[in-house]
């Protein structure tokens, strides 16, 4: 292979390396979401399926997803990076969706470590947390 | 068909009480309620149902259900520049009773697929206007046997216009008040029954079909502006209808914009003495050019021709668009079609607002337009105005008939222009504001035109002003 175009195909490499873990950054932005052993590796369009109630079994198992509080870092990140969407937007959807009688937005729960033991301890259970607060063993579904 | 609002609306039918207007029937308009409560034993039983159907699950997984508890409610004031009475409510004087409503709903699940729901209403009495009323708007068990699709059975509401699942909600919408042309002129929004919904992702978002049967029943409300002389002044009649039938609803929704098509169909008819539904008045000829309508089995003539029951078909449009920067379209147009009978509120109406997202604010304009189909229209004209000469005897009698024949007939022909804003406090409370002019054409039966009167070709203009909030 002539040495220019080994170089050109190495740059591209380097090009895409660095595109991927920008994206990847770009996604997760520190938010881990986790879940109970039962459940697998999720794509970001599931989290968001499952966060607006269209999903609530995956690969046969029935999730019950964990909100952090309203308000909070780490809910406001989640929001934007696997919804797209601001705290008013998710909450004025849930709203809708509770009074056309399609559910209530899922439960919340204060303090992180209230999240990692419910999920941990619940089959089916998938919660997010700061990528700070991940601890080995836990089931990471995404990052 | 003159409205009960609260999404109870009233259709229009003849019935025993205008034919027999001056007979016994008469002493049923002194106390112009229905004698049927809409809100009574069978809602109690269908409630206890779903509950049951919970408990019928076990005690152990009654008590390991997911509870979750929420509430809305609207204060809302209208006042409008005319001293006679619009949408049952709105007069000159002011009023709190159009708009206020305050409801609960208990979300239950036993499992992430399977709960149930109940949601409890108080608003002003579908068939008393001078009381409030406490309903069960929903009770219904639902259960999801996959992502796709959703079963649900008990108490529950069409989804057959943009809001009018929320209708009662006031924070999921930006209007001061759903275009009431296009929203209290349905047969009916609440039905006990089934429906099915199944849902397809699409690589351009959702699409949804929902698939519904059901019976409910339907308060009709009639405005006799002149009364029974001597003994009765003018008020509002009511009837209890019986409704059943189903339909099939699309909508295609993604994050920005959302079109939804449905059809419908019911089957009307009449619940306790009022069973027969006239198709027509028919013209009795006393002399050379003048006569009267048979609007009373009491007036003699060839009889009535009435019929058990008709069938009403709906069709829908509706269309929500984000037009970015803010912007946002929503319209909507339906069109009604009854073939038995003159006596129905067959029409076609619609609205279509602009509205423009600024922060907090979203002010808007709307276009709404209500015209009922030219039968009916041209019947109500035509008693209406009939006359016979003071010299055929008990002229002021068979004169006074045709008018109230003419008030069984619920006709509508108006349209309206509204301009008003909502401000959102939170993510749960807005306030709104709005001003509407309605223009009434030939008539409508949206207003209780004072004795002796018709209202037509006239403005009415509507500030309305409303906290709404959920919690």
């Amino acid at each position: 292979m002539m040495p220019a175009l080994r170089h050109r195909i190495l740059s591209l490499m380097v090009l895409l390396l660095f595109a991927s873990s920008t994206a990847i950054t770009q996604v997760t932005d520190g938010v881990v979401v986790i879940g109970h052993p039962t459940v697998k590796r999720l794509d970001a369009a599931t989290v968001a399926r499952i966060y607006t109630g269209r999903v609530i079994e995956v690969d046969g198992v029935s999730i019950t997803a964990i909100n952090a509080n309203a308000g909070t870092s780490i809910r406001n990140r989640f929001l934007q990076l696997f919804l797209n969407q601001d705290e008013d937007k998710y909450t004025a959807y849930w709203t809708v969706r509770r009074y056309i009688g399609k559910g209530a937005s899922p439960r919340e729960m204060g303090k992180s470590s209230d999240i990692i033991q419910f999920v941990t301890s619940t089959p089916g259970a998938i919660g997010y947390i700061d990528a700070n607060e991940l601890r080995p063993g836990m089931n990471v579904l995404l990052r | 068909m003159a409205l009960v609002d609260r999404s109870r609306s009233p259709l229009s039918v003849g019935q025993r009480y205008l034919l027999d207007w001056n007979g016994a029937e008469a002493n049923a308009v002194t106390a112009p309620v229905s004698k049927e409560p809409p809100a009574g034993a069978s809602l109690v039983m269908l409630l206890i149902t779903t509950l049951a159907t919970l408990a019928a699950m076990g005690p152990a997984a009654l008590f390991a259900a997911d509870y979750s508890l929420s509430g809305f409610g609207t204060i809302g004031f209208a006042k409008s520049d005319q001293p006679y009475k619009y949408q049952r409510f709105v007069d000159d004087g002011g009023t709190l009773r159009r708009d206020s409503v305050a409801g609960v709903q208990l979300d239950a699940w036993l499992t992430p697929s399977i709960g149930a729901t109940v949601q409890a209403l108080a608003s002003p009495s579908s068939y008393n206007d001078s009381e409030f009323d406490g309903t069960i708007a929903w009770a219904f068990a639902s259960w999801r046997p996959t992502n796709d699709w959703l079963l649900r059975v008990g108490k529950q509401r069409l989804p057959l216009y943009l809001y009018s699942q929320t209708y009662n909600v006031g924070t999921t919408f930006e209007f001061a008040r759903l275009p009431t042309e296009m929203y209290s002129i349905s047969p009916s929004n609440d039905y006990v029954g089934l429906s099915a919904t199944k849902t397809w992702d699409m690589r351009s978002g959702e699409l949804t079909l929902d698939g519904y049967w059901g019976r409910s029943g339907l308060d009709v409300r009639f405005w006799i502006r002149d009364g029974m002389p001597p003994n009765q002044p003018p008020s509002a009649l009511f009837r209890r209808l019986g409704i059943e039938g189903g339909g099939l609803v699309l909508t295609h929704r993604n994050a920005d914009t959302t079109y939804r098509v449905g059809v419908g169909r019911v089957t009307v008819e009449g619940k306790g003495s009022a069973n027969a539904y006239p198709v027509t008045y028919p013209f009795v000829s006393i002399a050379p050019g003048t006569g009267y309508y048979q609007v009373s089995a009491n007036l003699p003539g060839p009889g009535i021709p009435t019929i058990d029951r008709y069938g009403y078909r709906t069709l829908t449009f509706a269309a929500d668009i984000d037009l970015d920067s803010g912007y946002r379209v929503v319209t909507e147009i339906a069109r009604s079609f009854v073939t038995k009978t003159n006596l129905s509120n067959q029409s076609t109406r619609g609205y279509a607002a602009l509205l423009k997202r600024v922060d907090e604010w979203t002010p808007y304009v709307t276009y709404a337009y209500l015209k009922s189909s030219s039968g009916p229209l041209s019947l109500h004209s035509k008693v209406n105005s009939n006359l016979v000469p003071p010299t055929i005897p008990g002229a002021a009698q068979i004169n006074a008939s045709q008018r109230i024949g003419a008030d069984g007939i619920l006709v509508y022909d108006q349209h309206s222009w509204a301009i008003g804003t909502s401000y959102a406090l939170s993510p749960t409370s807005k306030l709104k504001a709005e001003w509407m002019r309605v223009r009434i054409g030939q008539v409508s039966s949206l207003v209780d035109a004072p004795a002796g009167s018709n209202i037509r070709n006239q403005s009415i203009n509507v500030i309305s002003l409303s906290y709404n909030v959920v919690f």
